[in-house]
């Protein structure tokens, strides 16, 4: 949805991956997010990730379903497939496109409202399922494209801009994830470069259903104080009208923290996340106590980061279903015409 | 429909209707119902206060067999449509039911937004893993290895497990019964209802007709060996480790039920136009 | 270049930027300032999907008289920076004497709207604003556009003045950015001033979503399930502190699937329930509408339509959810389907469609679209209209009691939960009387008819069409083409052209009775429609024997149907 076209030409310095690809080369159009938006970042380590790895971009597909997070993947990988789906049905197009060609990578990227509002069935199935692909959530907990109203990641007892309180409790996706049988369970912060980058970059190469839930701060609409000088102006401007139009250019947020250390990270809002990263010593072999952990971790109001479950024994559908090798977007008439014998074979028995 | 006027104290017999269930003899939903009406009775409430709520499916058909106001809507909605039943009307006792089709699978985003918003309402699940009134297809409750004509050979994954994602979702109160004791499904239901808050029943009721080998249940369950808890965590290493057949309270919680907030300044409809008026 | 200082009856100016730019916010003060100077106006928006970052325009009409539609041509495009705003160039149509106004600091105006011939007259906009300390270039465009057509200055205080009631420095710096802008217009030498304003009336300034919303608590809703989807959200968002402040309820689902399924839950417990949604939400409810058909459980759906199919232009307007609303529904589902004609008609319109459902025991579908939905207009006053909830419920222990009993009207007192002696199971399994499911060919006959026989058992009477008009020449339209046919008929009276304009409410149920009768005399008609495909000249040619000759006039959206449009026709066919 950009207009702006990035230069083609490269500067000659620009490093070369193992394919003799530069960055430039997974990068997508201008992005016409809010600027300081977290889900930028996202774009950025997605890129980062997919250099490092030296992935062919044609061997790659990104699937979206609908809202802010789900627009990105025009941000990013723009020499990759791509498909901008329905409202929460990310999961099943992509469980079909990953059915007839296997041999593709597949990125699905997602938001909260997408993902654990209409879409939440379908994720708890496509974690059951074990579908093969690195599943991005861009969680902000709330909706920004329609302007602002809660999300099902809200936590409880937080205020949203016109003040109403959010009473439902919140769904926690990593948990979810873990319980539906995930195989790969990761969250971060999309301020978290030195995080992020190598999650990524293992949900790519997990051979099951890899889920990473990055925290994402939105600038414009989860903003319940309202501190700046700017900001007071702005709302006093808006007081009329029944829609926002006019927001602050905001920084983005970054961290950077070390292992087994606490942080707390202030928000657009004023509000502050307190994130704990996984000790090195943390076992992330064992789904129950990955559970327990994050469950415990809540309790004292922190947000935990890092690998929280890796199945040592992991699948995919495909092992699941017993499905040939060969990808079936490639199976030709050679292979699948049964035969002359089978067709009589066939017919015998209908006599 | 025939419940005495005055009668604060009605007989199991008094919520049950005289239609007919479709269902095959020695279905386990005969008992959910007995213990329907039992619960009903100890609750010594009225049918006409009382609201059964389903979707689609063999267990789904339940509304009609009791004498209180039902609603069999369409396939994985009930919880829905309980919710916003419950929510306009505070004043009724809401009871959703259904199987592990219905619910678990195409209703399978509801019941976690369900759990999730913790609107005062009790969902019984009667879970046979499999889908009986299309004649036997696999549920998400269904063994990966089962073999069945649309899924030949198993459909080859994991297992949905309703208690555990419950609780994850924030259910207040978690029970797994059995059909083969109705006075004790009867008793966990009476215990649901007047919980605070969503509470959700788990009741194994087997298929005779598609599952037959789950006759053998009845053998299989047992107490569960533990007191309800009250912390989730615990709660979470007891589901999540547990043999799929200790009946009993498992999880009882304390998060306040959802009851939208009356305002504080009420107006009367004309006065709400008065933001337009130049 | 000379410019006719003639003052006008109609001006329209658009201001457009990047989104984030403020230019919604200024439009809106604009057309405040100019209800505050007693003229009408109409206020449509024009902006890219983004969150910010894209590009927006704020596009109005100020007349003397009410708009109910924008103009052919916009007199003044003032821009804060020219961004993405080419994209918009089909939506703003300029001609040879319309005057751009751009910040030569942000470059020079793109080609496509100098070819018209327009006048280029640069405004330093934001280093004028620069200059007073917390101003901003916004306020400044505001000052101008005003200027140009002539505000006066106590309005546009006021209306800068309501919208920052926070008073302080800011409202200083916004007062003295929106004079400097006046100042600026003054240097141009070009004017366009407005006709003396009107005599003052009872008037509102509202959107047909807020006017929709209004209509429905009107009505007697009192329980709402929401789902946020573009161009609906406002609608919803308007209701939920409404509805509280009324003792109603709103609540947020988590899909669209559960908002229908809730509604339908709340209305079966005896509360007049609706929910609002577009196009794809629209699609996820049919499966439930077919519900609340067989149970006979009265709900009311409004569709704010956009650009279709799929997530299409979810923020622009079109008329193509007629046939999913008309025929959607599986199985033969007989439900109403009504249409708003104006901004304050959505108020109307839902209003009665919200009465309708109750009295007829069945769902609403009101299909308004993002025009009307997110139109901002300076309105008269609505007439207050005594349409409110009127559902037939059920005695207390009534002897006998059938939910689904086949009355002469076809609609049967409807027993609310918490009533002793009539409990029933509402169902969509077909059912017989008692509501006992029947697959029995008699019982499906019998409840067939009688949801057939309901909406044609009340007298719809004279709401189900707008009808102005007389001449052999007709116009049919419906919702949001109506404005711009009207004002093609005024303009064709005035070259003494006259003929009909029929705007159709009442989609479903058709109405071919009245419409024969409402056509008497007519030789031709001309079918004024904002879809691809023709949805409406096939469900006029469907529903209804028509006794003349008809042409189809159509395109998607969003480009509006615009009034030149139709009074060349309408010329052109009087001198056939």
């Amino acid at each position: 949805m950009t207009y702006l076209a990035k230069p083609r030409l490269h500067h000659p310095t620009l490093p070369a991956n193992r394919l003799g690809y530069t960055r430039r080369d997974y990068e997508g159009k201008v992005s016409t997010l809010c600027a300081g938006c977290g889900h930028d970042s996202i774009s950025a380590a997605i890129i980062q990730a997919c250099w490092d790895l030296a992935i062919e971009p044609h061997r790659l597909a990104k699937l979206s379903g609908i809202g802010c997070s789900s627009k990105t993947p025009d941000y990013f990988l723009g020499q990759s497939h791509g498909f901008n789906t329905v409202h929460g049905r990310m999961p099943s197009v992509l469980t079909g496109a990953n059915l007839a060609n296997r041999d593709l990578i597949y990125l699905g990227v997602s938001g909260d409202g997408d993902s654990a509002s209409i879409g939440l069935g379908q994720f708890a199935h496509v974690m059951r399922r074990g579908v093969n692909m690195a599943y991005i959530l861009e969680n902000n907990g709330v909706y920004g494209l329609t302007k602002g109203q809660f999300s099902a990641t809200a936590d409880k007892g937080s205020k949203a801009k016109r003040g109403q309180v959010n009473a439902d409790a919140a769904i926690d996706t990593v948990s979810l994830a873990l319980l539906m049988g995930a195989t790969f369970v990761a969250r971060s912060f999309s301020g978290d470069k030195q995080q992020l980058v190598p999650l990524v970059k293992a949900a790519i190469a997990h051979p099951g259903a890899a889920f990473i839930d990055v925290i994402s701060p939105c600038v414009a609409f989860n903003n319940h104080a309202g501190s700046t000088k700017s900001y007071d102006y702005v709302r006093e401007h808006n007081a009329a009208v029944n829609r926002l139009d006019f927001w602050p250019n905001r920084e983005a947020i970054t961290v950077d923290y070390s292992e087994g250390g606490m942080i707390e990270v202030p928000q657009h809002d004023g509000s502050i996340i307190k994130l704990r990263k996984l000790d090195a010593s943390y076992d992330p072999s064992d789904r129950i106590n990955a559970v327990t952990h994050i469950a415990t971790a809540a309790a004292k109001g922190e947000v935990l980061t890092g690998l929280l479950y890796l199945a040592p024994d992991a699948e995919d559908l495909h092992a699941h279903l017993n499905t040939c090798e060969t990808a079936f977007n490639r199976l030709g008439e050679k292979e699948l015409c049964p035969g002359a014998g089978m067709l009589e074979r066939i017919n015998a028995s209908l006599r | 429909m025939n419940a005495p006027a005055t009668a604060t104290n009605l007989k199991p017999q008094q919520f049950k209707s005289d239609v007919k269930p479709v269902w095959c003899p020695g279905c386990g939903d005969y008992t959910v119902l007995s213990s329907i009406t039992k619960a009903l009775a100890a609750l010594e409430v009225r049918p006409e206060n009382v609201a059964v709520v389903s979707g689609i499916g063999c267990s789904s058909r339940i509304p009609a067999y009791t004498t209180c106001y039902g609603f069999h809507g369409v396939h994985g909605r009930a919880l829905a449509a309980a919710t916003g039943l419950k929510v306009a009307r505070p004043d009724l006792t809401v009871i959703a039911a259904g199987g592990d089709g219905d619910g678990y699978s195409i209703g399978g985003n509801h019941f976690l937004h369900a759990c999730r918003r913790n609107v005062d309402l009790t969902y019984i699940v009667m879970d046979n893993r499999v889908y009986g009134m299309t004649k036997g297809q696999p549920s998400p409750t269904t063994e990966p290895d089962w073999d069945s004509k649309l899924s030949p050979h198993g459909t080859g994954l994991r297992e949905f497990h309703p208690l555990v994602i419950a609780l994850a979702s924030g259910a207040n109160f978690i029970a797994r019964a059995t059909s083969s004791d109705p006075n004790g499904t009867a008793d966990l239901i009476t215990q649901a209802v007047r919980h605070p808050g969503f509470s959700f029943i788990e009741v194994l009721s087997p298929c005779v007709t598609f599952r037959p080998e789950q006759r053998s249940w009845k053998d299989m369950v047992h107490p569960a060996p533990v007191e309800p808890t009250d912390d989730p965590a615990r709660a979470a290493r007891r589901l999540m480790t547990d043999d799929g057949f200790n009946i009993g309270v498992l999880f009882a919680g304390h998060r306040k039920p959802y009851r939208p907030e009356a305002s504080a300044s009420p107006k009367r409809v004309a006065e709400l136009e008065a933001e337009f008026v130049l | 270049m000379t410019q006719a200082a003639k003052a006008m009856t109609s001006v329209s100016v658009a201001l457009a930027g990047s989104g984030g730019a403020g230019v919604m916010t200024a439009g809106n003060m604009l057309l405040e300032a100019a209800a505050q100077a007693g003229y009408y106006g109409l206020m449509t928006r024009s902006s890219g999907p983004q969150i910010r970052g894209g590009e927006a325009a704020a596009m109005l009409r100020i007349a003397t008289t009410p708009c109910d539609s924008v103009d052919d041509r916009y007199q003044v495009l003032a821009a804060v920076d020219w961004g993405n705003v080419a994209r918009f160039a089909a939506e703003l149509p300029l001609e040879a004497s319309s005057l751009v106004v751009g910040d030569p600091a942000q470059g020079e105006p793109p080609e496509v709207f100098l070819k018209s011939g327009a006048r280029y007259a640069p405004v330093t906009l934001k280093a004028t604003a620069k200059k007073i300390p917390g101003g901003w270039p916004n306020m400044v465009a505001l000052g101008l556009l005003g200027g140009l057509i002539g505000l006066p200055a106590a309005a546009l205080r006021a209306a800068v003045e309501k919208s920052m009631k926070k008073g302080g420095d800011a409202l200083a710096a916004s007062l003295a950015a929106v004079q400097a802008g006046v100042g600026e217009a003054a240097k141009i030498g070009v004017r366009y001033p407005l006709a003396p304003a009107p005599a003052r009336s009872s008037r509102w300034l509202v959107t047909g979503n807020q006017a929709a919303g209004y209509g429905a608590i009107r009505g007697g809703v009192r329980f709402v399930a929401a789902y946020p989807i573009t161009p609906a959200t406002e609608l919803l968002e308007w209701m939920a502190p409404a509805l509280a402040q009324v003792g109603g309820t709103l609540v947020q689902a988590e899909d669209e699937l559960a908002s229908i399924n809730m509604i339908l839950g709340a209305s079966y417990g005896g509360v007049p329930s609706l929910t609002a949604t577009s196009g794809p939400g629209l699609s996820l409810m049919i499966e439930a509408l077919g519900l609340g058909v067989a149970a006979e459980i009265p709900i009311v759906v409004v569709d704010v339509m956009r650009t279709g199919p799929s997530t299409g232009i979810a923020t622009k307007t079109e008329q193509a959810d007629l046939n999913i609303a008309m025929y959607g529904l599986h199985g033969d589902a007989p439900h109403l389907v009504l249409a708003p004609n104006s901004v304050a008609d959505c108020l109307l319109t839902t209003q009665w469609a919200t009465h309708l459902a109750e009295t007829l025991q069945v769902p609403a579908i009101v299909l308004s679209d993002q025009f009307f939905g997110q139109a901002r207009a300076v309105v008269e006053r609505p007439a207050d209209v005594s349409f409110a909830g009127a559902r037939q419920r059920a005695e207390p222990d009534a002897a006998d009691y059938q939910r689904y009993a086949l009355t002469p009207t076809g609609v049967s007192p409807m027993a609310i939960p918490g009533t002793p002696g009539i409990t029933y199971t509402a169902d969509g399994l077909e059912h017989g009387e008692r509501g006992t499911p029947s697959s029995a060919a008699a019982d499906h006959l019998a409840q067939m008819e009688k949801r057939a026989r309901k909406l044609d058992s009340i007298d719809y009477g004279e709401h189900w069409a707008e009808i102005e008009g007389e001449g052999e020449l007709a116009v049919i339209t419906w919702g949001s083409c109506t404005g711009a046919v009207r004002e093609a008929f005024a303009r064709a009276k005035a070259d003494g052209v006259s003929g009909r304009l029929l705007s159709l409410r009442l989609m479903s149920p058709a109405q071919p009775q009245r419409l024969r009768r409402a056509l008497q005399g007519v030789k031709r008609a001309l079918v004024v429609e904002q879809s691809f495909g023709g949805q409406f000249m096939r469900y006029l040619r469907g529903e209804y024997d028509l006794p003349c000759e008809l042409t189809s006039f159509r395109k998607p959206g969003p480009l509006p149907v615009r009034p030149d449009e139709i009074h060349r026709k309408i010329l052109e066919w009087s001198r056939a």
